[in-house]
């Protein structure tokens, strides 16, 4: 044996280690650690046989008078980890010390040791951080004394530190610094977040100090610290741990401690990304820095000003009223909002939105619902003056170079004003949505027919089908301003009463949603007037329309509404539609009034209007996590005998508690212990939106505990709902986690799982999803048969392709079946017409988009969408839905806030995105214009044909607008133009041809050949998934300002190289033109040659009662001959 | 242990693969001509074998990559130096580090004469080969190649090489690619590197120098622990166990078998090598019982038809351990249909031991050794002396009421008198004798037999064979599984059970109705 001992170390012929083994029995200390090094040794091949002998091992490390015991320790860990127990080894690889190697040759041993230190330590130190904040707030002596014994108990272990340390250390010697942000944010390491990002490391932090002060430490280094070199890939860092912020960090607190580090490093870049900044702080609700910013922005550069006014689009479309309102106020103290006001003249035109002049002082504070009568008269005057007046950086066109340059140094005085006036303009929403409202306008493509034939297949007496029509009609054309259908159907319209009138006259609200300028002539003649007293369910409605037409921007009307509440006196069903009113249009604008108002009709305890009131306080507070108006509502809804108020309650609470994540936690685990199912049912709603979009597994966890457990059925109906909401930012997960909810015995839960996918996948035409519903739109139950098609058509809403064989074509048929077959069920059928109203929705350019592009919640399309789920109980809030509507347009502004003439690029057919072919052609003669693919023989024809007059530069707005696939042929017909300024427009067009007759010769062949991309005009439809396709033509005049801001060549150089990379582009390749950052949304365009005039685009009319349907079609591209070979 | 046994395990798991396939082809005779036209294809076509590794690498689907391994002993007939040749070159791109040294091994193997089953078809033999070169040499040469295709090559050519008897070729490739499957981390190459540990034990244990690799083994063990590879820890800890009881490290094996788990999800036929391995530990550790118990299981878990080196070691060894445990195994399961040959010496000892003939065993241990040796079951069968004098005895005890020991020293050719009272002593204490011995007169006195009836015997024999029952009926409960989605019909059946269930709706409701108008 002895000899085995010897030759133990170099050869491997040894069997056994029992004679080793049998030495750690001897009474000397030195043969004892003679025995552990021979055993150290050989322990990975006879780890099972050693590990008989642990006990004694493990006595020799504990012995403390022993001298060689970290070896007994590092021997007793290896053990452990051969057999499998991680825990132990760790433990006694912390005990081995400086014998524990971890720089050492990459070992399993090692690695795997490492992973579960780095774990453990993750797991003690967020239990470390989540004790400081209680230790700091709790008051209570008690509760003090527990948490500060609870800290010191999970202080973390000073060599699990060390070895941490370590590890951060030799990853930032290697470079891996996302491999050490990733360990950081899961530990919850500040300090190291900042080291990461900067490559600095923070002095005076140690591992055990407060967030609070590491944010401190980093922002006083930030003072000091010069800017950061721009060598460094600190951007892209920084756009990680963004990233990460939102996906990966579970804690509000930690994130809201990372964010303010981020927005401090931003401050430090040598160039600022100030999208990324006000990202951050929007999410931090911290008002004063974005005003700081955007005052800066605004007294900057030209290119300064148009990231301004990016960043206060997108703070208008992520923001809330109340954040966006604060910024405002801040950014222009009361004395200059009158300035402003005054200067408003010079910078309000176009669009024929005079009352932007008005608007723009509205924010402060001024009274304004004069202004919208004021409206129409201006309109003309405002054109004038855009002519005449140079007040404007950018000259009006005829004007020559030289009085451009004269025109800005005169406007150098006026600049600063007229700058505030366009931001405010931005920022008070009324630009977004008057652009917005273009858009839908121009692109209107509602497909009437499907109403006709609807209202041809559903039995006239059917109230039910018959409101769902209305409801359907209001949803295909929301935001389009055109009500043609009911201004040609008056008679069908009038059988609605009652309630269905209430539905009918607020579905004008969907209709002509953000029509701001003129709501309030719209709906005149329904508004209740003093004196005449018309029905109260139509005087209700328009009510409800104003809130709806106002939702989320409600400045304008919330005096007259207010006004409307008080005078409505008992009438429950007035009182109704101006508490949804209110509520809508003071949504999330914490306005204390407002809420006192909503409050005191709920204390009436009627019923009707004590519901809608419940609902408009918890709208008016939403996201607000008040404690005290969730305090009065349960209270308030214990007290009360109606059902219908405590529901609307439970629900204004759950609204209350958006997004506000754990803080929730206390009101939702009281909503979810009531007693009363109302309120549990308001619990699941409020896990639902104080979780929305954020994935978190303790909240899918807890609501699917609730979905098979509780005892009632409403409430497991709104748990499964939830789901969908809580899942929102991760589609694709939803379908597997309601799968198996979704074959349930019990009809209320496979309701709630239609539900729950159709919100979360909606808009992304996701495989699963649809194949799920289609097997669930076959169900037995009537009411399950509904979601199914509602949420099918939620999912399918502008997915592509929509051909007829498409799934979204598939669900066409099956809702035109089940809307026409008179043995369906009438809630099947009623869920069918809701479906193709959702289908077709905004005239066919609208999604449904629950987070942004950044994936930033919502609010007001969550919200809208928790709420338009309660349509099972009361009907009227199907309008709720068009809150989520987001148009999919991407609209180019130049530096006046005008959309110029503007083309991009879009690298797909065109038959890939189009929309869908209409129903019936003939029936109207109304041919929705779609994308025809264009022949190459007659592309040729027509390139021909405009070669001969590009020289004319006629206006071709209209042909324009009716190709909008012109494909190849388009492109160099549109270079054409962007060149003819630069007298290049010879090369150009022989290069043109060179490209045409190429692709005469591949068309040739005598088959159909689609174009491989098409152009895109400005405001253009984008799909969401047509944004990975998209990018700027070359060489055309404005570049989009958020990009990569690459050397651009000289001038005279850009003309020729737009004309070679056309003809790249137009002989097929697809690779051609920058790619497109920003993708969909207000894109601020930087024009390379102010000096040249601008072509901007014609504002298109509104329709609505006082522009009697005059909508004209555009007209049809002009005939062509084909002409084979020519 | 015997070269048969050898053979047969090495292909324990291919052939029964093969029997399933062969089920399923019954069932489905269309579908099987399919499968059956493209396997054959598949069996000279390395070219489309890989294609099938490939694509399921990509897919991360597991079936393509099982159904080339399935065929993997068919393959392995049929399989030419030129294919390998070929598919090294064309797969392996240049620059791979492994290719020099495969190329070289592949070179040495000479081209295997045309087998005289398949003389009349040489010339399409030929033809084949003449066509994969046209293959290969259309096959545009790969630039990067997968660790699964490359671990797939690293077999063939090893398997290759084996047979060709270049065993230290066969070493040296096993062994590298043995390094790279190790040193990679993914899940779809579990499956093919189960394989190339298979064959690098294999390769090494032909060689002789299987103790030189148990390093590796363990190492590679506990890698595929901590990588949650179940199926390359199984076939690991069977390749240590193998390797150990070639050495009689007995007691190791023990202690390994104790720390290290075994992972549910084995593979069947793993599952029967395991079992049978820790037979042979429990066996040698004097556990004869639970030996036995394993040994059960391990028939039972082995392939019924195939494997036949395999199901042979178990039924030699279960045979000595149910001797040893006091019991007479059964005739019919001596008398198996290809078991029974090779089964002979076994039977003679197994009636040696059971009429307790001392002198016929002896005989038997004689004649027999050396197949007894190579069996690795001699010190086994030596342990089985005792069991005949036991036997013997017993014989005595109910044939005699009062025997003198002189007598019994002479009836059982016991080698020493003294030693006489000794064994009587034992077997009385042990219980296999009733009886008592009076010294003074050097008799041993039978007791009464009591009625065995009378006693718990029977009762605790029935429930042993009950549970045993009830056992096999969970775990075929257990082994059954749904195919994912088989509840969901289709959706035109869904939309037809709906009419169909409104329609009776409708006509209860009628008929109710009618019953109604009855009544008034």
């Amino acid at each position: 044996m002895s000899v085995a001992v010897q030759s133990a170390p170099g050869l491997p012929m040894i069997t056994s280690a029992s004679g080793m083994l049998a030495m750690l029995e001897e009474e000397q200390l030195e043969i004892k650690a003679y025995a552990l090094r021979t055993l150290n040794a050989v322990v990975d091949d006879f780890w099972a046989e050693i590990a008989e002998c642990l006990p004694e091992i493990e006595a020799l490390y504990e012995d403390e008078a022993f001298e060689a015991r970290q070896l007994a320790a590092l021997l007793a860990s290896k053990v452990f980890f051969q057999l499998g127990e991680l825990d132990d080894a760790l433990t006694y690889a912390l005990g081995a010390g400086a014998l524990f190697d971890v720089s050492a040759t990459s070992s399993e041993y090692v690695d795997a040791l490492l992973a579960k230190a780095i774990d453990e330590y993750c797991v003690q130190h967020v239990r470390l951080t989540d004790g400081q904040p209680r230790r700091a707030a709790d008051a209570d002596a008690d509760a003090d004394a527990a948490a500060g014994a609870d800290a010191a108990g999970a202080a973390v272990d000073p060599r699990l530190v060390a070895l941490v340390e370590r590890m951060f250390d030799s990853c930032f010697e290697r470079r891996q610094y996302k491999q050490a942000l990733g360990i950081a944010i899961e530990a919850r390491r500040l300090d190291v977040v900042y080291r990461a990002i900067t490559r600095e490391r923070l002095a005076a932090v140690t591992e055990a100090t407060p967030l609070a002060d590491i944010g401190a430490a980093a922002a006083a280094a930030a003072d000091a610290g010069a800017p950061i070199e721009s060598g460094a890939d600190t951007p892209a860092m920084l756009e990680h741990c963004l990233k990460a912020c939102g996906t990966t960090i579970g804690s509000r607190e930690f994130r809201a401690h990372v964010l303010r580090l981020l927005v401090t490093i931003y401050h430090r870049l040598p160039s600022p990304d100030y999208l990324g900044m006000s990202e951050c702080l929007g999410q931090l609700d911290d008002a004063h820095t974005v005003a700081a910013l955007l005052e800066k922005l605004m007294r900057g550069s030209g290119t300064e000003f148009l990231l301004a006014c990016q960043v206060a689009f997108d703070l208008v479309e992520n923001g809330t009223q109340r954040f966006v309102n604060r910024v405002t106020a801040l950014l222009l103290p009361p004395p200059a909002a009158a300035a402003a006001a005054s200067g408003a003249d010079g910078g309000a035109h176009g669009f024929g939105a005079a009352a932007n002049a008005a608007a723009a002082g509205a924010p402060a504070g001024a009274d304004d619902a004069m202004a919208v009568d004021a409206a129409p008269p201006a309109e003309p005057a405002a054109t004038a003056t855009a002519t005449a007046a140079a007040s404007s950086s950018a000259p009006p066109p005829p004007a020559t170079a030289a009085a451009a340059t004269a025109a800005a140094a005169g406007a150098a005085a006026l600049e600063p004003a007229s700058r505030e006036a366009k931001l405010m303009k931005i920022l008070s929403g009324e630009l977004p949505i008057a652009l917005h409202l273009e858009f839908l306008c121009r692109n209107n493509r509602t497909d009437l027919a499907i109403l006709h034939a609807m209202k041809a297949a559903v039995e006239p007496r059917n109230a039910l089908c018959h409101s769902a029509i209305v409801h359907a009609h209001a949803l295909m054309s929301a935001g389009t301003t055109s009500d043609v259908f009911l201004r040609d159907n008056l008679d069908w319209l009038a059988r609605a009463t009652n309630w269905a009138k209430f539905s009918a006259t607020a579905s004008l609200g969907v209709i002509h949603r953000g029509h701001h300028t003129q709501a309030m002539q719209l709906l005149k003649s329904y508004l209740p007037t003093a004196g005449l007293s018309a029905s109260p369910f139509s005087e209700g409605g328009a009510l409800y329309a104003l809130g709806l037409i106002h939702a989320n921007h409600g400045a304008p009307v919330r005096s007259y509404l207010l006004e409307a509440l008080r005078n409505a006196g008992s009438n429950d069903v007035v009182l109704h539609g101006a508490c949804l009113a209110l509520g809508l249009a003071l949504m999330a604008s914490e306005d204390a009034q407002a809420y006192d108002e909503l409050k005191a009709v709920l204390y009436n305890d009627s019923a009707i209007a004590g519901e809608a009131a419940a609902l408009g306080m918890g709208l008016v507070m939403a996201g607000s996590g008040s404690a005290r108006a969730c305090e009065e509502m349960i209270a308030y809804a214990h007290d009360t005998q109606h059902e219908k108020i405590i529901r609307a309650l439970a629900l204004g609470v759950a609204i209350v508690q958006y997004g506000r994540e754990g803080e929730a936690d206390g009101v939702i685990s009281s909503l979810l212990l009531d007693q009363d199912d109302i309120l549990r049912y308001g619990g699941a709603y409020a896990l639902a939106l104080a979780y929305a979009g954020t994935s978190t597994n303790g909240a899918v966890r807890r609501i699917l505990d609730i979905a098979v457990s509780d005892v009632s059925e409403n409430v497991r109906r709104a748990a499964v709902t939830a789901l969908g909401f809580v899942l929102c930012n991760n589609p694709a997960q939803c379908p597997r986690v309601v799968e198996l909810l979704a074959e349930s015995y019990n009809p209320h839960v496979r309701y709630g799982a239609t539900m729950a996918v159709g919100v979360a996948c909606a808009g992304t035409g996701n495989r699963d999803a649809c194949e799920m519903l289609r097997a669930m739109a076959t169900d037995s139950v009537e009411y399950v048969r509904q979601g199914a098609l509602i949420a099918q058509a939620l999912v399918l809403i502008q997915s592509s392709p929509q051909g007829p064989d498409s799934r979204a074509g598939q669900l066409r048929k099956q809702l035109d079946k089940a809307i026409s077959d008179k043995h369906e069920d009438a809630m099947t059928r009623f869920g069918a017409i809701l479906a193709s109203g959702l289908l077709e929705a905004g005239g066919r350019n609208v999604t449904i988009q629950l987070t942004s592009l950044n994936g930033h919640k919502k609010l007001p399309a969550i919200v809208g969408m928790a709420v338009f789920t309660n349509f099972w109980v009361w009907h009227p809030l199907v309008p709720f839905v068009s809150l989520a509507l987001t148009p999919t347009a991407l609209i180019g502004l130049n530096a006046d806030l005008k959309m110029p003439k503007w083309a991009f690029q879009s690298n797909a057919p065109p038959s890939t995105f189009a929309y869908p072919p209409p129903l019936r052609p003939e029936a109207k003669g109304k041919v929705a214009l779609v994308a025809t693919a264009v022949l190459s023989t007659s592309a040729k024809a027509k390139k021909a044909e405009r070669a001969k007059d590009a020289d004319k530069k006629q206006d071709k707005d209209k042909a324009e607008k009716a190709d909008v696939a012109m494909g190849e042929a388009g492109a160099p017909a549109d270079s054409d133009k962007a060149v003819a300024g630069k007298k290049a427009a010879a090369g150009a067009a022989s290069s043109a041809d060179a490209a045409a007759s190429k692709e005469t010769r591949v068309g040739a062949d005598g088959k159909e050949r689609e174009p491989p991309f098409q152009l895109l005009h400005n405001p253009a439809r984008v799909l969401p998934q047509q944004e990975g396709v998209l990018s700027v033509v070359p060489g055309s005049r404005y570049t989009p300002v958020i990009r990569e801001i690459a050397p651009r060549p000289a001038a005279g150089a850009a003309g020729a190289a737009a004309a070679g990379a056309a003809a790249a582009g137009a002989g097929g390749s697809s690779a051609a033109g920058d790619k497109l950052l920003r993708l969909s949304g207000f894109v601020l365009l930087d024009d390379t040659t102010p000096s040249e005039p601008q072509e901007l685009l014609e504002p298109a009319p509104t329709g609505g009662a006082s522009v009697p349907a005059n909508m004209e079609e555009p007209a049809p591209p002009a005939p062509f001959e084909f002409t084979e070979g020519a | 242990m015997g070269a048969t046994e050898k053979k047969g395990e090495g292909k324990a798991d291919e052939p029964k693969a093969e029997d399933e396939a062969k089920k399923k082809a019954e069932a489905a005779a269309a579908a099987a001509a399919a499968t059956k036209r493209e396997d054959d294809r598949l069996l000279v076509d390395v070219p489309a074998q890989v294609a099938l590794i490939e694509r399921s690498a990509a897919t991360k689907d597991p079936k393509a990559q099982n159904r080339v391994l399935r065929h993997s002993s068919a393959i392995r007939r049929k399989l030419t130096a030129q294919a390998v040749r070929n598919a090294i070159e064309t797969f392996i791109p240049e620059g791979h580090p492994l290719k020099p040294l495969l190329a070289t091994a592949a070179a040495k193997v000479p081209e295997k004469p045309p087998p005289p089953a398949a003389a009349g078809a040489p010339a399409a033999a030929a033809a084949a080969g003449a066509e994969m070169d046209v293959d290969a040499q259309a096959a545009e040469k790969r630039t990067a190649v997968c660790m699964e295709v490359e671990a797939y090559i690293c077999v063939l050519l090893t398997t290759l090489l084996i047979d060709a008897k270049l065993l230290d070729d066969a070493a040296a490739v096993s062994s590298a690619a043995f390094a790279r499957v190790q040193a990679t981390n993914q899940r779809t190459l579990d499956a093919m590197g189960a394989k190339v540990y298979f064959y690098y034990a294999r390769a090494h244990e032909l060689g002789g120098k299987l103790a030189s690799i148990r390093s590796a083994l363990l190492r590679a063990h506990r890698t595929s622990v901590l990588h949650h590879n179940g199926l390359g820890q199984v076939v690991l800890l069977n390749l240590l166990l193998r390797n150990y009881l070639q050495h009689s490290l007995y007691d190791q094996a023990d202690k390994l078998v104790a720390k290290a788990g075994f992972p549910e999800s084995a593979p069947n036929n793993q599952l029967a090598r395991y079992l049978f391995y820790l037979g042979r530990i429990k066996a040698v550790q004097l556990e004869y019982s639970e030996s036995f118990s394993c040994l059960l299981q391990a028939a039972r878990k082995a392939p019924q038809r195939a494997a036949v080196g395999f199901r042979l070691s178990v039924a030699k060894l279960t045979t000595i351990v149910q001797l040893l445990m006091g019991e007479v195994p059964s005739r019919s399961a001596l008398q198996q249909r290809e078991l029974e040959k090779p089964l002979r010496p076994y039977l003679q000892i197994a009636q040696a031991v059971r009429i307790g003939d001392l002198a016929h065993f002896k005989h038997v241990m004689e004649t027999s050794a050396a197949l007894f040796h190579a069996d690795r079951t001699h010190t086994l069968i030596v342990r089985l002396r005792q069991n005949v004098i036991r036997a013997g005895l017993r014989n005595i005890n109910l044939a005699y009421t009062r025997i003198p020991l002189e007598s019994i020293w002479h009836k059982l050719k016991i080698d020493r008198l003294e030693d006489v009272e000794c064994i009587v002593a034992k077997a009385v204490r042990d219980g296999v004798i009733d009886a008592e011995i009076d010294h003074a007169a050097g008799v041993l006195i039978s007791k009464e037999v009591d009625d065995l009836y009378a006693t718990l015997e029977p009762q605790l024999a029935f429930h042993k064979r009950t549970s045993f029952c009830l056992n096999v009926h969970n775990d075929a409960v257990k082994a059954m599984s749904f195919p994912p989605d088989a509840h969901k019909g289709d959706l035109e059946q869904e939309e037809a059970k709906r009419k169909e269930r409104l329609r009776e709706e409708a006509e209860l409701a009628q008929s109710l109705a009618e019953e109604d108008d009855d009544e008034f």
